[in-house]
């Protein structure tokens, strides 16, 4: 018990976690199947065809996903919201690091893994009404592999996403889910219109573009069809990868971090 | 153990500590007594570090409180006013809880919830406030922790509860232990607390040991009008005047930690000499 991190103790805390909460992480992830269950009658009643798009199918799940992992993760750290929870959480003999750890194993693994596999026996119901005849004439146009496709991409933005809900849960003492999708589409706002800025300083007036072929970054803005500004870059290789691999997979780690960091200065 | 100094903390504006200094050591059951917000509950967070000094500085076995390292928060059990158990079974919060805390004894649990009258097999969330906080108290005293924080432990008790409060807490009081007990129901502990702390304006205004407090002090009851005009304090009775006055004599008697926190509240400076009267004529003998 000397040290700061003991992996002993994060089981120990994950089994006490687990067991204080089951009833909530059960019913929890019912919701969420549920929802999406909704969302997915929802796409079913509004098709005027019987062609059931796997991709549509992905759309929808996305949907429920992001809304219920976003305030699962904003609900990590609501203890720290009344005094009596607080307290109970922050003088418990567990590092704030093995603290982290514990909500995030419940966020990422726990709750994003059982909603996996909800959604997939949801898919595999789906299919197989379908395949079988519910409704008549119904026909299920599967996709490439999910994993292949660019819908895979929005699984990276939720992690980062999440991981942000996360962080908010801790900093904000109250109302944390509102505070942090405000502020989360405060920075969006900021950050495109950043980008907005940055592109007519640099580009004058006109419509932006960017592509990426062959390691050469092609920046290029057209007005009335006519281009105003074109110029290609090309990076050290190593160095497009590593700003590519930092803005899909960067975000969580940088938000998780800021996460721990901010719980060693909760007060209570 | 702890040790505290030149403590200053605000919320805010509002200034609670400038300058507090105070010692804990192990063997003793201190009372931490004082107005409605003058601190009481923030410096035991202080202490256990749920808050952080603006200036000054905490030391508590070997680590600074607000680091919040394990190895300091396996060493201290806080029991709020406002508490929070979990919705399980007794049985389930003890097996997931008691690993943190190396000293835990089952056998002392069982005992202390025997003595309190709590069926071992409730879940948490179907019970009264004050079931609740016996089981709080009694996993408390079965973590065996060096330093035990109770901020006012008997609210919520029944009559019964309270006497196995006091029962459990002097059996529980060992030379390795130090219990700090904050409390505005000094009736329900005197027999306990045999150091008195009292806070004000963001001080320590006593801090005495029992001891010291009854050579120093006399609390008795009185008919005299001659003694009770003279007493540093008094409350008027139909079976008397309780006074306090300065100890004649130097011996030791019993104490009254109401009438010594109204006393203190009502007419500081002359009670504060009486302690140093008894300091002179420790130095002289």
């Amino acid at each position: 018990m000397k040290n700061s991190f003991s992996f002993t103790r994060l089981w120990q805390l994950i089994i006490k976690q687990g067991m204080e909460n089951v009833r909530f992480y059960l019913l929890y992830t019912a919701a969420s199947l549920g929802i999406t269950g909704l969302l997915i009658g929802f796409w079913l009643t509004i098709k005027s065809r019987n062609d059931y798009y796997e991709e549509h199918f992905y759309s929808y799940a996305l949907l429920a996903l992001f809304l219920c992992g976003t305030l699962f993760a904003n609900l990590q750290f609501e203890p720290l919201s009344g005094k009596a929870r607080g307290i109970a959480w922050l003088s418990f003999p567990a590092s704030h690091l093995e603290k982290f750890l514990c909500a995030l194993f419940y966020t990422v693994i726990v709750f994003n893994g059982l909603f996996l596999i909800g959604a997939t026996v949801i898919k595999w119901l789906l299919v197989f009404c379908i395949t079988h005849g519910i409704p008549e004439g119904g026909r299920w146009l599967p996709m490439p592999p999910f994993m292949e496709s660019e819908e895979f991409y929005f699984i990276y933005l939720f992690i980062a996403v999440q991981a942000f809900y996360l962080l908010g849960s801790v900093w904000f003492a109250r109302f944390s889910f509102v505070k942090t999708t405000v502020l989360l589409v405060v920075l969006v706002v900021l950050g495109v219109y950043y980008i907005y800025y940055i592109n007519e300083r640099v580009f004058g007036f006109g419509s932006y573009h960017w592509s990426i072929n062959d390691d050469i970054i092609v920046l290029k803005s057209t007005r009335i069809g006519e281009i105003m500004f074109e110029k290609a870059y090309k990076p050290a290789p190593w160095l497009t990868e590593t700003v590519f691999w930092l803005m899909q997979y960067g975000w969580a780690p940088v938000f998780w971090i800021i996460t721990w960091k901010r719980l060693a200065e909760k007060e209570i | 153990m702890i040790s505290i100094d030149n403590l200053h903390f605000s919320y805010k504006r509002k200034e609670v500590f400038s300058g507090l200094d105070l010692r804990l050591k192990t063997g003793h059951i201190y009372g931490l007594m004082g107005a409605n917000g003058t601190g009481k509950s923030t410096l035991l967070r202080c202490i256990a570090g749920l808050l952080f000094p603006g200036k000054g500085k905490i030391e508590g076995f070997g680590h600074q409180p607000k680091e919040r390292h394990p190895a300091f928060l396996q060493q201290l059990f806080i029991i709020p006013e406002e508490f929070y158990l979990p919705d399980i079974r007794i049985n389930h919060f003890v097996r997931y809880n008691a690993p943190f805390y190396p000293s835990f004894s089952r056998e002392q649990f069982n005992q202390s919830l025997e003595e309190f009258g709590v069926p071992a097999g409730n879940t948490l969330q179907k019970m009264s406030y004050g079931q609740k906080k016996k089981v709080l108290i009694s996993f408390a005293l079965a973590c065996n922790t060096p330093l035990l924080l109770m901020d006012e432990p008997t609210n919520g008790l029944d009559i019964t509860g309270k006497k196995q409060f006091r029962k459990l807490i002097a059996g529980a009081a060992t030379d390795e232990r130090c219990i700090l007990i904050s409390t505005h129901q000094v009736k329900d502990l005197d027999s306990l607390i045999d150091h008195v702390l009292i806070l004000e304006e963001g001080r320590m205004l006593l801090d005495e040991s029992a001891g010291s407090i009854s050579r120093s002090l006399q609390f008795k009851l009185s008919f005299d009008a001659e003694e009770i005009a003279t007493a540093l304090y008094r409350e008027d009775s139909i079976r008397g005047s309780a006074i306090v006055t300065a100890q004649p004599d130097g011996q030791e008697g019993p104490f009254d930690l109401e009438l010594l926190y109204n006393a203190v509240a009502s007419n500081r400076e002359a009670v504060l000499a009486a302690f140093d009267q008894e300091m002179i004529q420790q130095t002289k003998s």
